[in-house]
């Protein structure tokens, strides 16, 4: 189980030969854009991209005792994702896409009525509104014994590309550009619901006014705060705007999802051998203890908003569905993990076995995390040279993890949901191209060749592997090599350095080196 | 009377000597174990080189290439060949064992591994320099030489002597002014190390062991100055 470098050039080299010609054309009518999209049909797409996540779930679902308490984490989960998207897709509520979950943390699109900026930003607006009075009125009061659940929210307007991932049964939505980026970016953790400067500008009047300007510091960026509104102000904005949210109804459906779904249906267990999340369901969950792991391609938002012209965009496209491939192909066949979801252009990756093996688990996530680094840096960018800017960044955490599947309409969000999650995704986030974040208690399971190669950053607390790739970690391993005899093989093909006899070897202890 | 020993006739290069033999035999052993490597006469100096790529092997299957260039002396076999990174890949730099002009330290001249009766001898060269290369590649890694190394310079050399006098430094001290050819002990006097034996019994085997592997050309730039110096003779 490791990375190699002939697998991994066969791979992309065999996936690029077959790749259709991309096209890329404006979305200028309505459609539905799981239909119509595909990896090589892809649509720019003006629209408001939302993020609203829950963020108590993940300590829930990683501190919640075994037994009834847990299981009913799961069910509140389950429940509350199934409204949302209720309220999400109905053609009569929002009539938005769901992109997919996240864990918790919900991606929606609105791009209707086409190029409408203020109805679509009101939309993005509305639904944070409505998700808001939902969370804290309607869901709270159905699941009392569940802490009381906040909600945060981040929105963005502007043009994306819309495309997706190619394996038939395992398709999921993709977008990418600034705006699907800095509506989860401005998101905050805490309870509150922020909008970007673009999407506040659309925005009618009547609506801007329940917004207060604010500066994100961590981007130096202008947000908007959305404040406390009235109930009778909420159903008022929905009205003029034509979006048919009944409070009772969602309540009841909500009520009738409990029904349908009571907590001695709902069941969980460790896993023996590596999870298919396909499998898994509201009645059928896995906790275990895992590895999280995120890669993003670096530098790839700038990349693809810079593109000018159509064939900027497609070969911009083309280099993403290389690198998105690889890196599932490099989660999945090179070091048997879970391919979890892509997210735009970042792929998320769960390790969980052997089971409760902790230091196996996070030795195998490292090792997987830079084996994307090295297909990155050793393989797309020699097949793809266009790819000489982008870079993978990567972050790793370890814990106790709920996976399941939200099953509704034959949408199949795979869900991770626990703090090493959220963790690892914030040491991706926080990762320049090139690196690798990773937090102490993964470094000290690290043999102590690989444990150099990272650098403790005590702004972040965590350690960082810079510009590692899979030759340089054989390398340092072989430092001890050189005290004891050595095997040199050599042929057409090169030579190899190697502490053990191979067919046709020589063998001598290394010289003792001297410079004068 | 014209006397023919005035007339000095210019020898000739190894590689023409016994109608080129010694180059034909160490071609097939280039072209068997590293055949990117090929032999060419320098146009300006008229030195034979063996110049081309080190293709180093990865496990995960990664190919790194670099260039060297291995000069032949004029007396080769007798001498061993010198070899250079050919295109500065590496910076220059003691710690690295790569000194001016880009050339590979692989060894203390006195602890050279270069045995010019092996028929093998040049693969066993061009192997040690494989090993080198790989150990430069951990270096590039790590920052931390791989592997046994002597001190640099003279402390290396004195390194050396150190350990033929399985050592002792109050013998190397005793021993300097032998060894620098300063001093000549009697054998059948007593030894300086205060052992009570006669010297032929005690030191004389191992004095003799460092004069003969270090040289005397050498002795005499480490020793020409009161102390052991820092800038070394070259290797």
């Amino acid at each position: 189980m490791s990375w190699n470098y002939n697998t991994s050039l066969s791979r992309v080299q065999a996936h690029l030969d077959t790749m259709g010609e991309i096209e890329v054309e404006k979305l200028v009518r309505d459609a539905d854009l799981h239909s119509l999209l595909s990896e090589t049909c892809c649509r720019k797409i003006y629209g408001a991209h939302v993020y609203v996540d829950v963020p108590n779930f993940s300590d829930l679902a990683t501190l919640t005792a075994e037994g009834e308490e847990y299981r009913r984490v799961i069910q509140g989960l389950h429940l509350y994702e199934r409204e949302v998207a209720r309220i999400v897709e109905d053609g009569s509520i929002f009539d938005g896409v769901r992109v997919h979950f996240q864990g918790a943390k919900l991606h929606a699109l609105f791009f209707r009525p086409i190029d409408d900026s203020a109805e679509i930003a009101a939309r993005a607006v509305l639904l944070q509104m409505v998700l808001r009075h939902f969370v804290r009125y309607i869901f709270n009061s159905e699941f009392p014994k569940l802490p009381s659940l906040s909600l945060s929210g981040g929105a963005d307007l502007g043009s994306a590309i819309g495309t997706k991932n190619g394996h038939r049964g395992d398709r999921e939505l993709l977008f990418l550009g600034a705006p699907a980026n800095y509506a989860a970016k401005i998101l905050t953790g805490v309870d509150d619901a922020r909008v970007t400067e673009p999407l506040y500008e659309a925005l009618p009047e009547t609506l801007q006014s329940y917004f207060t300007a604010t500066t994100d510091d961590r981007y130096n960026a202008r947000v908007y705060e959305l404040e406390s509104i009235p109930i009778e102000d909420l159903e008022a904005l929905l009205e003029e705007h034509g979006i048919k949210w009944d409070r009772a109804a969602s309540q009841q459906r909500l009520k009738d999802d409990k029904a349908t779904y009571p907590l001695n249906q709902i069941e969980y267990s460790d896993a023996d051998v590596l999870i298919d999340i396909d499998s898994l369901g509201i009645t059928n969950n896995k906790r275990v203890l895992a590895a999280s792991g995120f890669g993003d391609v670096s530098g790839f938002t700038a990349y693809i908003d810079k593109a000018e012209d159509q064939d900027a965009l497609k070969t911009a496209l083309r280099v993403l569905h290389a690198i998105r491939k690889e890196m599932a192909s490099v989660v999945k066949h090179d070091f048997d993990g879970v391919r979890v979801q892509y997210q735009g252009d970042r792929v998320q990756a769960l390790f969980h076995l052997p089971k409760r093996d902790d230091e196996e688990i996070v030795k195998r996530a490292v090792d997987c995390a830079i084996g994307l680094q090295s297909s990155m840096e050793l393989v797309i960018k020699k097949l793809l040279p266009e790819a000489a800017e982008l870079a993978m960044a990567v972050g790793v955490s370890a814990g106790e993890t709920l996976v399941s599947k939200l099953g509704t309409h034959g949408h199949r969000d795979r869900i991770c949901v626990g703090d090493s999650v959220e963790e690892a995704a914030r040491h991706q986030e926080g990762s320049s191209g090139g690196e690798i974040a990773i937090p102490t208690d993964v470094h000290s399971h690290l043999d102590e060749a690989l444990q150099k190669l990272f650098v403790w950053n005590s702004n972040r607390g965590l350690y960082i592997g810079a510009n590692i790739t899979q030759e340089k970690v054989e390398r340092a391993r072989k430092a001890g090599l050189f005290e004891q005899t050595v095997f040199v093989t050599s042929s057409a093909a090169g030579a190899q350095v190697s502490s053990h006899a191979t067919a046709g070897s020589r063998s001598f202890v290394p010289s003792r080196s001297y410079a004068g | 009377m014209f006397r023919q020993d005035h007339m000095r006739v210019r020898p000739k290069p190894w590689f023409e000597r016994f109608g080129g033999r010694v180059l034909m035999a160490e071609r097939v052993l280039v072209e068997e174990h590293y055949p990117d490597l090929a032999f060419r006469v320098e146009p300006d100096s008229g030195v034979m080189c063996l110049t081309g790529n080190f293709t180093l092997r990865a496990d995960c299957g990664v190919s790194t290439e670099i260039l060297v260039r291995i000069v032949f002396p004029i007396d080769y076999p007798d001498s061993e060949p010198v070899a250079y990174d050919a295109v500065g890949r590496f910076p220059l730099s003691d710690d690295r064992h790569i000194v001016a002009g880009g050339r590979f330290c692989l060894w203390l001249p006195p602890c050279s591994r270069w045995y010019k009766d092996d028929p093998k001898r040049l693969v066993r060269f061009l192997d040690e320099v494989t090993v080198f290369l790989e150990r430069q590649l951990v270096y590039d890694v790590t920052g931390v030489w791989p592997g046994a190394q002597y001190k640099h310079g003279a402390e290396g050399y004195e390194e050396f002597m150190l350990s033929v006098l399985g050592g002792r430094e109050d013998y190397l001290r005793i021993f300097v002014p032998v060894i620098s050819g300063q001093e000549h002990p009697r054998r059948n006097s007593l030894c300086l190390c205060a052992s009570g034996k006669k010297y032929k019994r005690c030191h004389a085997q191992a004095i003799e062991e460092i004069m003969v592997r270090v040289g005397r050309n050498t002795l005499y730039l480490l020793y020409k100055g009161p102390r052991l110096r820092n800038n070394a003779p070259t290797s």
